[in-house]
């Protein structure tokens, strides 16, 4: 592959494959998966309570 | 301000701390996106499944074992996602649910982007991913090195074979450089 051919394919290839920038929104991933979420968070209360313990 | 490295992120989120776990998920949902994309050809399911793969993360959260390695670990979650998602949907990668392309200024097709479309489409998986990744959001080697686990030298090469096969695909199928000075 040649140096010109090179630069070519990739203007190509980022016009055919960029869709756009793509954000991710914690707020309605939270949403969306709350149970996944809440199982994640909870384990801050657990751990606090095992450290809590006398 | 340098980035707290993914680590010290994993290891928090380990500890319930939801806000680490969401900017691990925003530092790599454009890297999960590309992963998902380049297996289902299609946007809006990358996204549901990127979403899906980091809600598995979180719930698979306490067996990751070293945080260090989150995005590659997240990125095998995703892979399985978009899998399961495109099995659901029947929808398999080819050239039609790729993007759509501006036709040339003079309103005819593109005939090589068509042809490189096409050519995409026949790559290996691993190929397919390692060009998505590169190309979706222009990801510097550091982060797809961190989402597909390996070296930096090694996703260089990975690339090269790639865009090889792109290249012989496109002489293959009858396409010469000229075509490229129109």
């Amino acid at each position: 592959m040649n140096e010109r051919f090179e630069k070519w394919l990739d203007v190509q290839l980022k016009r055919i494959i960029n869709c756009g920038k793509v954000e991710f929104d914690s707020w309605r991933w939270k949403q969306k998966f709350s149970d996944a979420y809440q199982t994640l968070v909870l384990r801050t209360v657990k751990n606090t309570e095992i450290r809590q313990q006398p | 301000m340098s980035e707290r490295p993914d680590k010290e992120l994993a290891d928090a989120a380990q500890r319930g701390d939801g806000n680490s776990f969401t900017e691990l998920c925003g530092r790599y949902y454009a890297a999960m996106v590309a992963i998902a994309h380049s297996i289902t050809g299609d946007k809006h399911l990358a996204e549901d499944a990127a979403q899906q793969a980091f809600a598995t993360a979180a719930i698979k959260l306490p067996e990751l074992h070293d945080g260090g390695k989150f995005a590659a670990w997240v990125g095998v979650i995703c892979r399985n996602a978009a899998n399961d998602i495109g099995r659901k949907q029947r929808v398999i990668f080819n050239n039609d649910n790729l993007s759509k392309l501006p036709a040339k200024e003079n309103g005819s097709p593109d005939t090589s982007a068509v042809a490189v479309r096409d050519a995409i489409s026949q790559l290996t998986p691993e190929a397919r991913e390692v060009i998505y990744l590169r190309y979706y959001d222009g990801m510097t080697y550091q982060r797809i090195s961190k989402v597909l686990g390996m070296s930096e030298e090694a996703i260089n090469g990975r690339l090269r074979r790639a865009k090889e096969k792109i290249a012989e695909h496109l002489k293959r199928s009858g396409f010469c450089e000229e075509d490229i000075y129109e």
